[in-house]
């Protein structure tokens, strides 16, 4: 037992040096840099985060990236779990389905950002077709609305893959459970409630976090579609951390780097704790 | 069998070690670094190498039109005086110390401009130009003595002339008459032609591009259109050369008796004796391509070439680009690179390559032609210099500047030990100045960022209150006690613990034309009023005017004043602006010759891609197209074009914007990083911003000295000659404008103007994009312009408040 496990230490070796010299100490650095001044000369105590902490457009950014993520996640995690017991069932061209939701994976970010300027412009597509209904067009990308064509953007992108995971989840819990439940009596929703749930609790902890990670993914199209400076509700932590870096802002950019790390790990822990440790 | 488990196992153990290895291996592989970039890879602690100096010329020389060694080893040169009136046969049996000079005699004719030259092996030459009394070309045949003797020719005529529709400036006479009208030579500079056009004058009209005599004697010309003759210098008569099938040579060499043709793409070999094509040389097309690659973005100069050949070496080949000297042994499968152009002249942009020639193995000679005439260089082996420079300077710039390519060769000549890299950020195709920050960020965080950054397109004040830059102050201080400084330029970056980024020339906007636009040009608001008054004229307002580059221009004018105290936008001058720059957009109305087309200002007169597109355009005002025309002057000779254009069209010029004057757009703005080499760092921007640095129309230099001696140079009356613009449209229609020196009432005028300047525009990348972005939308009528100008006011607080 102890042989196999120094052997498993040997395989794990190199990706763990991996992340080691390409996260983990770079890391180390950025934490020194976040309480040093502006190119990583001088001590600056806690001025950073101070500077952080008091700057509108990190808290706009910060508050924006929250709001999409409270609002997309429960919607993702929801809408993809429906769709893969939808799926699970014997339902007339499933198969076709489980490719066409994978398609937008496929598709590469810089055609998506195409077709959502056709699509979402003032003069595009979408206006057209409101036109020809007799509605009024909208400014899609430069009202309230851009926030909308973006958690739109981040289901269609990310649905296939949640369903592919819940479905992974669905296919390991054995068909005999539900059998014996049936024979007892137990209903559908019984079946879903009692077995199909908790059965599903483990790999639902792991799609929360992969899908929480996957929305910061979410700023390439928002800064392809929008640049920079986009509508001020699309306006996210990576927005603010790609432009202090074009600025050098080395000193903000490191310690706003410690505190989102510092809340994401708090969020791990809190979902690792709510779920209960063994079944991670 | 215990035993062959345990082997088994450990067998397994030691594959395990061996794969984790490997895979760590392999991912550190990538974390290397390649040295191949920097010209002091791999030879640093050799020596040896060809060291350039420049040979000066007997007195009163000027151009060189040609060069080869003799079969006796002497050097021999064609040169030109600098009036270009008297032609000498000059030779050095002492490479290039001492020279004799022999004049060409009996050219038989009053005026004669050669412009195309040959020498022989035995020292007798052939010469090829425009008698300019009869208007007609001619050709001489020079003895080794310097006695000519002319030689009738006639080339072949074809149905396509070659240069219709296409702007070009020439040399016409004193009194105004145009030495071209008949016979069409003197076209000395095409600059930018067209495909379509019907210039009658010069249909069917041929010219000589080359001449070079082969070892064996022969002598081998090419035509206008790419073909190739052999030339009897008895009776004149020509001869095919060779089978070229259908292919057009653009330029050719000669090594030995072998031909080498450029198609641009690939070189053709002949034999110039027998005729015969021979075999291709892979090695030589790449260097072709890549010598035609770096002559596309150089400056133009009708006698010079991607690539040369020295004529006397037979195998191996000799030959010159922009990126060095090679020497390529036929058949062989690499060029030896004997000189690298990085570190030399060779990559000048402002000078283009002539002849090449290599007397012996420790000499070589290159003439370069450039505006101000040619220039000989000798590259002598030096066995105790080292093999490479043992510093290096990383210079970085968005965007390419023949001003910084010549402040770079200023200062190779005087730092030989120096290797200077030129980094652009945005020389590749498909990057943005975006992905172009973000690397250069990268690397200067990782300390391996540049000696001096031009901050051009960047945001200086980041980089200052970063602490990355050193100051400037002594520098300047220097500069301003020796040569004497636009000091509100200078000072405009000025903070309270120094100057830590300097703009080093700068652009003025200006209205120019018509005397009541130009009046009301003080304002936009007073512009675009005026403007919108004439909507009914004849001649439109602005003709074709582009509208993102009238923001453009409007922007730079008007919005030096724009922030507050705090940095924000103010809203009542934003939204003015805004409004005004819409109603000055609409009176843009077309020309009517739509078709017409030609060169701006920026690509006649070889200013920078990076300022070319505001340049002030006087063509629609000289072709009585437009009543007023925007733009921004970007030196002295623009001005005295402008000068010219409004003296023939009775028009006017004052400095455009909100502020009525006192508006400057910073150019070459300098920075050196304090972690750097800073100290030839600044030995760089003394060459930058120093007075040898003298160069037409990009921008105006903040030096005075050098600003001085470009004003001498436009004050020049040159009695002979003066420069003409002319412009084709395809009706055949000619408008030419004599290019008159600027008067000394012009230069007060234009210095006085210039003294007021001290504002810069806003001249922050983030900004100037939110507000063009958003503007060009509200111009379009894609929106409203409360919306327009929420959307900036938006888009800039944030920015500001990052």
């Amino acid at each position: 037992m102890r042989s196999r496990k120094k052997k498993g230490l040997w395989f794990i070796l190199p990706s763990l040096a991996g992340v080691s010299i390409f996260y983990l100490i770079p890391f180390c650095d950025v934490v020194r840099r976040s309480f040093a001044r502006s190119m990583g000369v001088g001590f600056a105590g806690l001025d950073n985060y101070r500077k952080v902490l008091t700057n509108s457009a990190f808290l706009l950014a910060a508050k924006n990236t929250l709001r999409f993520v409270a609002v997309c996640l429960p919607l993702l995690l929801l809408l993809s779990l429906l769709l893969a017991l939808l799926l699970q069932r014997r339902v007339w061209g499933r198969h076709v389905m489980k490719s066409t939701y994978l398609l937008p994976m496929a598709i590469p970010a810089a055609s998506v950002v195409l077709l959502w300027r056709l699509l979402f412009d003032r003069q595009g597509m979408l206006n057209g077709l409101l036109e020809r209904l007799n509605m009024t067009g909208v400014d899609w990308m430069n009202t309230g609305m851009a926030f909308c064509v973006l958690i739109f953007t981040y289901l269609w992108k990310n649905l296939g893959y949640d369903i592919i995971l819940w479905s992974a989840g669905l296919s390991g819990i054995s068909e005999s459970i539900y059998d014996a439940a049936r024979v007892d009596g137990a209903g559908r929703w019984q079946n879903f409630w009692y077995i199909t749930l908790p059965n599903l609790k483990q790999v639902g902890a792991a799609i929360v976090v992969l899908s929480f990670l996957n929305s910061f993914k979410v700023f390439r199209e928002a800064y392809l579609v929008a640049g920079n400076y986009p509508q001020e509700d699309i306006y996210l932590l990576q927005h603010v951390f790609n432009n202090w870096f074009r600025d050098l802002s080395v000193d903000k950019m490191a310690a706003g780097s410690c505190l989102l790390s510092g809340i994401v790990l708090g969020l791990v822990i809190l979902l690792q704790k709510s779920w209960g440790k063994e079944d991670w | 069998m215990r035993k062959s488990r345990c082997g088994h196992r450990k067998q397994k153990n030691i594959a395990a070690l061996l794969l984790s290895v490997i895979l760590a291996g392999s991912l550190l592989a990538g974390c290397s670094k390649s040295d191949e970039d920097s010209g002091l890879s791999g030879n640093t602690g050799g020596r040896g190498r060809f060291v350039e100096e420049e040979v000066s010329l007997p007195q009163g020389m000027s151009e060189i039109l040609t060069m080869r060694t003799l079969s006796d080893g002497r050097l021999a040169l064609v040169a030109a005086d600098e009036v270009g009136m008297d032609y000498f046969l000059l030779h050095s049996s002492d490479m290039g110390a001492n020279w004799e000079s022999i004049p060409i005699r009996n050219l038989n004719a009053e005026q004669i401009w050669v412009s195309k030259a040959a020498i022989a092996p035995d020292g007798s030459a052939a010469l090829y130009g425009l008698d300019l009394g009869g208007a007609e070309s001619r050709l001489w045949k020079v003895g080794s003595d310097g006695s000519a003797k002319i030689i009738p020719l006639e080339l072949p005529e074809y149905e396509d002339d070659g240069v219709s529709g296409k702007t070009f400036s020439y040399q016409m006479e004193a009194d105004g008459s145009n030495p071209s009208d008949e016979a069409g030579a003197g076209l000395e500079n095409i600059i930018e032609g067209t495909e379509e056009g019907l210039l009658q004058n010069f249909v069917n009209y041929n010219d000589i591009q080359q001449m070079a005599y082969d070892e064996a004697g022969n002598l081998l010309c090419l035509d206008l259109y790419g073909q190739v003759y052999r030339m009897n210098l008895k009776d004149g008569s020509l001869e095919d050369a060779f089978a070229l099938e259908g292919e057009e040579i653009r330029y050719f060499g000669i090594s030995g008796n072998t031909f080498l043709g450029s198609t641009g793409e690939e070189l053709l070999l002949f034999d110039t004796v027998s005729g015969e094509r021979m075999d291709e040389e892979p090695v030589l097309d790449e260097s072709v391509q890549s010598a035609q690659n770096n002559f596309d973005g150089m400056t133009l100069y009708s006698s010079a070439s991607p690539m040369v050949f020295a004529a006397e070496a037979k195998d191996p080949v000799v030959y010159a680009t922009g990126n060095g000297i090679f020497s390529y042994q036929m058949g062989g499968s690499v060029s030896e690179q004997l000189v690298d152009g990085a570190l030399t002249s060779l990559s000048n942009p402002d000078n283009g390559l002539q002849s090449i020639t290599m007397p012996d193995e420790n000499h070589i000679f290159v003439v370069l032609s450039g505006i101000d005439g040619s220039q000989l260089l000798r590259f002598s082996y030096d066995p105790d210099a080292s093999a490479a420079p043992d510093q290096e300077l990383k210079i970085y710039a968005m965007e390419d500047s023949m001003a910084l390519r010549q402040a770079i060769t200023l200062f190779r000549e005087k730092h030989s030990n120096v290797y200077v890299n030129l980094q652009i950020g945005l020389s590749e195709e498909g990057v943005t100045r975006e992905d172009a920050l973000t690397a250069l960020n990268t690397d200067i965080m990782a300390g391996n960022g540049p000696d001096v950054l031009i901050l051009d397109g960047m945001q200086p004040d980041s980089y200052i209150e970063k602490e990355i830059l050193t100051d400037l102050s002594d520098v300047i201080r220097e500069l301003e006690e020796q040569d004497g400084l636009f000091s509100g330029i200078c000072n405009a970056y000025e903070g309270e613990n120094g100057i830590y980024a300097v703009p080093t020339r700068f652009l003025v906007p200006v209205a120019a034309g018509n005397r009541d636009g130009v009046n009301a040009s003080s304002e936009l608001k007073t512009l675009a009023a005026w403007a919108e008054g004439q909507k009914d004229a004849e001649i439109p307002v602005m003709a074709n005017m582009e509208i993102d580059k009238l923001l453009r221009i409007l922007y730079d004018s008007a919005s030096a004043d724009w922030q507050r105290e705090d940095g924000s936008l103010d809203e009542a001058q934003l939204s003015d602006f805004l409004a005004n720059a819409k109603a000055l957009a609409d009176t843009v109305g077309t020309a009517e010759s739509e078709a017409i087309s030609y060169s701006s200002f920026g690509s006649l007169w070889n200013s920078d891609v990076a300022i070319q597109d505001s340049m002030l355009d006087g063509m629609h005002l000289l072709m009585g197209e437009s009543q007023i025309e925007l733009g921004e002057l970007a030196g002295i000779e623009n001005f005295r074009q402008l000068a010219s254009i409004l003296a023939n069209t009775d028009g006017s010029y004052a400095q455009s914007g909100d502020l009525g004057a006192g508006t400057f757009v910073p150019y070459l703005t300098v920075g050196v990083l304090a972690k750097g080499n800073t100290e030839m760092g600044k030995e760089f921007v003394r060459e930058l911003m120093g007075k040898d640095l003298v160069i037409s129309d990009a921008g105006f230099p903040v030096n005075r000295a050098a600003y001085k001696a470009g004003c001498e140079s436009a004050m020049e009356d040159n009695d002979q000659y003066s420069e003409v613009l002319a412009i084709v449209d395809e009706s055949g229609q000619m408008r030419e404008v004599k290019i008159l020196p600027l008067t000394q009432a012009q230069v007060d005028e234009i210095t006085a103007l210039l003294e007021n300047i001290s504002v810069p525009c806003l001249a922050d990348e983030t900004i100037e994009s939110q507000v063009l972005e958003q503007a060009g939308l509200y111009i379009a009528g894609d929106q409203e312009l409360e919306e327009t100008v929420g959307n900036i006011q938006q888009k800039v607080d944030l920015y500001l408040a990052e």
